[in-house]
């Protein structure tokens, strides 16, 4: 899978979770970017991440992700083992 | 040692002295040798031998963390560090229903409340042991071997006693790495601490006569009183814990190291969530990371979510767990501040109601909006919510002040509305309440100086400090000669020029 490609399907959850057909993300997104995005929408988005993908973030990944760049090389990560 | 103190200056001076008099690669060893100076100084050696095994304690469990990631080891350290916070300082909390049964059921019990000693800063070193724990077993953190290094990074002075929480992996590098003497930190820092005390002892100290005053008697001091001293104790607590955060940083930034804010303009919040992303950050931050995250991701709560999302739509279903999460998040921040339900409703369960109340209601007021179509975009709307937070805040803290239970926080608002007197805040009787008429101008006076601090930073984005910055050196060194003969000649002092110790050293 290319990051791209888990770009596009980001596109898709981040929209579902935040229903908002208007978002698209790129590396430099955060949770500033996005209105509906607070910490109590986070478990949401992270949960909906982890089905589509059908991986598992630790808590300090969770805890710690920086932007949607930094979500996506933990995807990058957990699909290449 | 009380750090609006001039004993606490003069350490505070002396340190710094000898800080950059060593050659770098030392300056931290002379922290910890500080740290260990404040610690007994204010603990006695044997309170500071029982913080000394909750690090060692901790600094074991992390290595072994290190070499094998093991739930046993990481849960049997976090009951260890958890455990000797809720055993020292609140103990009472658990045996007094206990006590209550026994008296309910006929049997009554011979348990006594226990008065049990607890090192100062317990409160907050503990959150700064069990993040270290977590973040090294979930593979965010690095092990610190050197066990001096780790007890700095435990005990760091200026944080030791209110705060703000720091993480391992946030503050390690700084705090290790050596500091070059830098005119803008020793000016910042200086600046920093005279704010702080500016805070304390001009506008707190003087505010805590008023709610002091109405709190002793509010029977006598009802109606409009009550009103007076609820919003008193707001600013009271703001200008108490935020000088006091000021000078920690400030003293911190003297030694090159920066700590993390616990205070972000949170007068300006429109909701109780915002607000509490603002004021006291590093506990609410904390709180979110070790507690609620790791609750709302288990499987319990994804399956509630899953069911209620089924049961009542996704928008709604989706919310459930998350308020269901909030609760023991909250519950853990009240009763982080005290085992008494005073602090477990007033800062903790009554704001995890409003959250939950204002999100549940969010749909009605957004139809409410529509229909009557309000401009939720100008002034006058922002100012509205910003208002209607303050009072919701306001109603809680009013609770977390009644220090005398639960119980005095129902009677102070029954006393409220026992009486109609708004006359009170014109024909002087406001004098009875401490204050002459000039120290309620100065007061007043003050209180819009940090007003006009935080329209700045909000509005402006920079801080005052950083527009005294920018002036000529004239004006900006006649400013803070106006602050510091303010904070001398204005200052509210006891015996030795020592003020009351600040509210949050005592959690």
């Amino acid at each position: 899978m290319t990051r791209e490609e888990i770009f596009g399907k980001l596109n898709e959850v981040f929209r579902e979770v935040f229903d908002d057909d208007g978002i698209t993300v790129g590396e430099e997104t955060t949770s500033a970017d996005i209105e509906d995005w607070d910490s109590l929408e986070h478990i949401n988005l992270i949960v909906a991440v982890e089905q589509c993908f059908g991986i598992k973030f630790n808590m300090g990944e969770v805890a710690t992700m920086k932007n949607v760049g930094a979500m996506v090389d933990i995807i990058l990560k957990r699909k290449g083992k | 040692m009380n750090m609006a103190s001039a004993e606490f200056l003069i350490f505070v001076a002396a340190i710094a002295f000898l800080y950059y008099a060593v050659p770098r690669r030392f300056q931290w060893l002379l922290l910890l040798l500080g740290s260990i100076v404040f610690l007994v100084n204010g603990n006695g050696i044997q309170l500071a031998a029982v913080m000394g095994l909750a690090v060692l304690g901790t600094w074991f469990a992390g290595l072994a963390l290190d070499k094998k990631k093991s739930k046993g080891i990481l849960i049997a350290a976090l009951i260890f560090d958890a455990g000797m916070l809720i055993v020292l300082k609140e103990v009472n909390f658990f045996l007094e229903p206990v006590r209550i049964f026994g008296n309910a059921i006929g049997h009554p019990l011979a348990i006594q409340s226990l008065k049990l000693a607890a090192p100062i800063g317990i409160s907050y070193y503990t959150l700064n042991l069990i993040s270290y724990l977590l973040d090294l077993y979930w593979g965010v953190g690095a092990v610190q071997k050197n066990l001096a290094k780790f007890a700095l990074f435990a005990g760091y002075f200026p944080s030791l006693t209110s705060g703000p929480i720091i993480r391992y992996r946030e503050i390690a590098e700084e705090l290790y790495m050596g500091h070059r003497l830098s005119y803008q930190n020793i000016c910042f820092g200086a600046q920093r601490i005279l704010w702080g005390f500016f805070k304390k002892l001009v506008v707190s100290e003087r505010l805590a006569v008023v709610v002091n005053t109405v709190y002793e008697d509010y029977h006598t001091y009802a109606g409009a009183y009550v009103f007076i001293a609820v919003i008193c104790f707001v600013f009271q607590l703001y200008t108490d814990f935020s000088g006091c955060i000021d000078i920690v940083l400030g003293v911190s930034e003297l030694f090159g190291i920066k700590l993390p804010e616990n205070f972000r303009t949170p007068f300006f919040s429109k909701s109780i969530s915002e607000f509490w992303r603002r004021w006291h950050i590093t506990l609410g931050e904390w709180l979110k990371d070790y507690i609620l995250y790791p609750i709302l991701k288990t499987q319990l709560l994804q399956k509630i979510g899953d069911k209620y999302k089924k049961r009542f739509g996704k928008k709604l279903g989706k919310k459930i767990p998350v308020w269901i999460g909030l609760f023991p998040s909250w519950f853990l921040i009240g009763f982080w501040h005290g085992g008494a339900w005073n602090y477990i409703f007033g800062s903790g369960l009554f704001m995890w109601f409003l959250i939950v109340l204002g999100e549940a209601c969010k749909p009605l007021s957004e139809k409410i909006i529509k229909i009557f179509r309000i401009n939720t975009d100008c002034f006058s709307f922002k100012l509205f919510q910003s208002l209607r937070t303050f009072l919701c805040f306001m109603v809680g803290l009013s609770f977390f002040r009644s220090y005398n239970g639960f119980a005095e926080g129902v009677g102070l608002w029954k006393s409220a509305f026992s009486t109609f007197n708004p006359w009170i805040l014109v024909d002087g009787s406001l004098l009875d309440l401490g204050l002459s008429g000039k120290e309620w101008v100065l007061l007043l006076l003050s209180l819009l100086l940090l007003g006009v601090s935080g329209i700045m930073r909000e509005v402006l984005g920079h801080s005052l400090r950083e527009w005294l910055a920018e002036q000529n050196i004239i004006f900006r060194w006649a400013v803070l000669y106006v602050l510091l003969f303010a904070v001398i000649i204005f200052g509210c002092y006891g015996i030795g020029y020592d003020a009351q110790a600040f509210i949050y050293q005592q959690f």
